[in-house]
C-alpha cells in the first residue's frame, strides 16, 4: 500500500493528487486547512494568458490536462485579451471549486477539510506522519507540501498592511503552517526590490451588485474592462511590491482594469475605497476579496522550499517533495497545476524506487521549474516573480522561442522528448 | 502574551511593575521570561486590568480561553470520499455472468455452495426471482452445514 499524504489543498494539491492516483498511489489523501479547496484559487480565475497557454497546452501533451479541462468548462470568457495578455481564459470562481472537488474525488483521492497540520512524525531520516490540530496523526509513505506562501496574519502585519480579511481566512482555521518548515528545513523568502520581504498580491475582487448596471453589462459582456483612473488618483509607486509583475506595467496604474471572473477582478494590490468610488460606475462600490481592500492585500512569498528539479525538497526527509508557490516565487494557477503534477507523480516515482522525472527545457514547464530553481539561488533572483504569462520569465520564452499557441507544435516537442502522456502511466 | 486586538495604546507598558511589556512592529509584547503576572504587585494583572480592549492576557490559561475563543482550532477534520459507483442493473448482471461462470468451473462443493447463494442473491436484487422464493433460499443456506457436502 502506497500512501502519499498531500498537505494543502489548491490547485497545486489538487494536480498532485491526480498525478499520485494516476502513477499507481494506492491511497492519497489531500490535507486541507479551510472548509474549501483550491485556496487563493477561490479568487483568482486568469488562465492561457500568453505563456500559460503554452503551459497548459504542454501538460495537456504530458497528459495531466483534466483540471486545465475543468478551468476550461468553468469560464466565463475565452480568449480575452487585457493590457499585455493575449487569449486569456478566465474561470468563474463560483463554480470552479465543486467541479475540481468532484474531480479530486473521482480519481480516487480523499479530501480532509478542516485539517491544519501542526506537526510531524519520523523514522529513518523520512517523514512518517503529519499530525493535524486536533491530534490525529496522518501515516503516510511520501508527503507532498503545497502549503503555498500566503499570510500568517502575523507576516501580513509585519511586511504589509495587517490582515486585511483575504481569502486565506487565518483567524478561522488557523494559520498556514508549511511542511518544509515542520520538518525543520531552512526555508528562503521572496526580496522587494526595497528590500523588503515577501510581496503583495495584485488583484481585489469587487461585488458586483454595487457597481453601476451600465459598466456591469459591459464587462460582461467583453470579460474585461478598461477605465482610465481620474488623474490625481495616478500611483505609479504601488506597482513595485506587486506579487504579480505581470500586472504591474504602467497600464495597470493609470487605468482601472477590470476582469469578469464571476466577481469583478479589479487588477490592484489595494485603493482606498474613496478613491475607487470616484471612478465613474464605481460610486457605490464594495470590496469581496480582501474585506479590507481599502488597506492592503495578502502578503506571499515567505517560505520557499528549497528544492531540486524533480521538485524534492533538499536538506531533511529524504520523502517530502513540493509544489505551488512553495516551489519558488511562481505566481499562477497554471505554474502551481504545473509544479504540482510533476510533485505528485515524482512521490510516487520516489516510492517506486525510480528515477526521479526531470521535465527538459525544450519544454515550458521544465525550463520554468529549471530556470527558478537556478534564480532563486541569487539575492538578485528573489527579488523577481516568475510566471508563464508575463514579465521576466515571458520574455525568456520569447527568447527562447518556448511561446507558441500552435497545438501540433507543442505536441510534436512533448513527443520528442518523449514524454507524450507520461503523467497517465502507472509507475507503481 | 497581547492579542491582535491589541491597539498599541502603550498604556501596559506604563504600568507594568516589572517593564516585562515592550513594542514590537505592530503591537506590544509582553515577555514572559520577565512577567511574573503581578504576583506580589496587583490582585489582577495590571496590563490586563488597564488595556482598554482586553487584548492583554498575561496567564496561560486565559491565553489558550482566548485562542479557542478567537479561531476554529482543532475541531475534527471533515472527511470526502467518493461514493461507490451505484449498483445500476447493469452492473449486477455483470456480476453475476461472472459468478455463473465461475460456477461452472469449480468443482469444491463448499465453494458452489457460496457462490449459489450469491447468485441466489443478485437473481433477487434484479427482480428476476420473488421475495418469497429467495426468503427460501436464504433459509437454506442458513441451515447449510459443510457436513452435507
Amino acid at each position: 500500500m502506497a500512501r502519499v499524504v498531500i498537505v494543502g489543498g489548491g490547485w497545486a494539491g489538487c494536480a498532485a493528487a491526480l498525478t499520485a492516483r494516476q502513477a499507481g498511489a494506492d491511497e492519497v489523501l489531500v490535507l486541507e486547512r479551510t472548509d474549501s479547496l483550491l485556496g487563493t484559487g477561490l479568487v483568482g480565475g486568469i488562465m492561457r494568458n500568453n505563456g500559460r497557454f503554452t503551459a497548459a497546452e504542454e501538460m495537456a501533451a504530458l497528459g495531466a490536462g483534466e483540471l486545465f479541462v475543468i478551468a476550461d468548462a468553468a469560464a466565463r470568457h475565452r480568449n480575452v485579451a487585457f493590457p499585455g495578455h493575449q487569449h486569456a481564459t478566465l474561470y468563474d470562481v463560483a463554480i470552479i471549486e465543486p467541479a475540481v472537488r468532484q474531480a479530486v474525488l473521482a480519481h480516487g483521492a480523499e479530501v480532509w477539510l478542516m485539517s491544519r497540520v501542526t506537526g510531524i512524525a519520523r523514522s529513518n531520516g523520512s517523514l512518517s506522519a503529519v499530525q493535524l490540530e486536533n491530534g490525529t496523526l496522518i501515516e503516510g509513505d511520501a508527503f507532498i507540501d503545497t502549503t503555498g506562501t500566503v499570510g500568517s496574519q502575523s507576516f501580513c502585519t509585519e511586511h504589509g498592511n495587517g490582515c486585511v480579511m483575504c481569502v486565506a481566512r487565518c483567524p478561522t482555521f488557523g494559520p498556514r503552517t508549511s511542511l518544509t518548515g515542520l520538518a525543520g528545513i531552512p526555508e528562503r523568502s521572496g526580496k522587494r526590490a526595497d528590500g523588503g520581504i515577501g510581496a503583495m498580491s495584485g488583484s481585489c475582487k469587487l461585488n458586483k451588485d454595487t457597481v453601476a448596471r451600465d459598466l456591469l453589462r459591459r464587462l460582461e459582456n467583453a470579460g474585461v474592462l478598461v477605465i482610465p483612473l481620474p488623474r490625481h488618483l495616478v500611483n505609479l509607486h504601488k506597482l513595485g511590491g506587486k506579487a504579480c509583475q505581470q500586472y504591474a506595467s504602467a497600464e495597470f496604474a493609470e487605468n482601472v482594469v477590470l476582469l469578469d471572473t464571476g466577481q469583478i477582478k479589479l487588477m490592484t494590490s489595494y485603493m482606498p475605497l474613496e478613491q475607487l468610488r470616484q471612478v465613474p460606475g464605481l460610486e457605490n462600490v464594495r470590496y469581496e476579496d480582501p474585506y479590507s481592500g481599502t488597506v492592503g492585500n495578502s502578503m506571499r512569498y515567505s517560505q520557499l522550499s528549497p528544492r531540486d528539479d524533480s521538485l524534492r525538497v533538499l536538506g531533511g526527509p529524504e520523502n517530502v517533495f513540493c509544489g505551488g508557490e512553495k516551489a519558488g516565487l511562481l505566481v499562477g494557477h497554471t505554474e502551481a497545476i504545473v509544479t504540482g503534477a510533476l510533485a505528485g507523480h515524482n512521490a510516487v516515482r520516489h516510492l517506486a524506487g525510480k528515477q526521479p522525472l526531470v521535465l527538459p527545457d525544450t519544454l515550458a514547464c521544465g525550463d520554468a521549474i529549471g530556470h527558478v530553481r537556478a534564480a532563486m539561488e541569487t539575492e538578485a533572483g528573489l527579488t523577481k516573480k516568475y510566471t508563464f504569462s508575463g514579465s521576466v520569465y515571458f520574455e525568456r520564452m520569447l527568447a527562447r522561442g518556448l511561446y507558441t499557441t500552435d497545438l501540433e507544435v507543442i505536441a510534436a516537442r512533448v513527443a520528442a522528448a518523449g514524454l507524450a502522456n507520461v503523467y497517465q502511466q502507472r509507475v507503481l | 502574551m497581547i492579542t491582535a486586538e491589541c491597539i498599541n495604546c502603550g498604556a501596559c507598558e506604563l504600568d507594568c511593575p516589572v517593564r516585562a511589556i515592550t513594542p514590537a512592529p505592530s503591537q506590544f509584547r509582553i515577555d514572559p521570561m520577565v512577567c511574573m503576572e503581578c504576583d506580589g504587585y496587583y490582585p489582577v494583572p495590571r496590563c490586563q486590568w488597564v488595556c482598554p480592549v482586553s487584548a492583554c492576557a498575561p496567564e496561560r490559561e486565559s491565553y489558550l480561553f482566548k485562542a479557542r475563543a478567537l479561531t476554529n482550532r482543532g475541531a475534527p477534520p471533515v472527511v470526502l470520499r467518493a461514493a461507490p459507483p451505484a449498483e445500476t442493473p447493469a452492473i449486477l448482471q455483470g456480476r453475476l455472468d461472472r459468478l455463473q461462470k465461475q460456477l461452472a468451473l469449480v468443482t469444491n462443493k463448499e465453494t458452489r455452495a457460496e457462490l449459489r447463494y450469491a447468485m441466489a442473491k443478485l437473481q433477487w436484487q434484479l427482480g428476476q426471482i420473488t421475495d418469497a422464493e429467495f426468503a427460501e433460499i436464504e433459509k437454506f443456506y442458513e441451515n447449510f452445514t459443510y457436513e452435507w457436502c
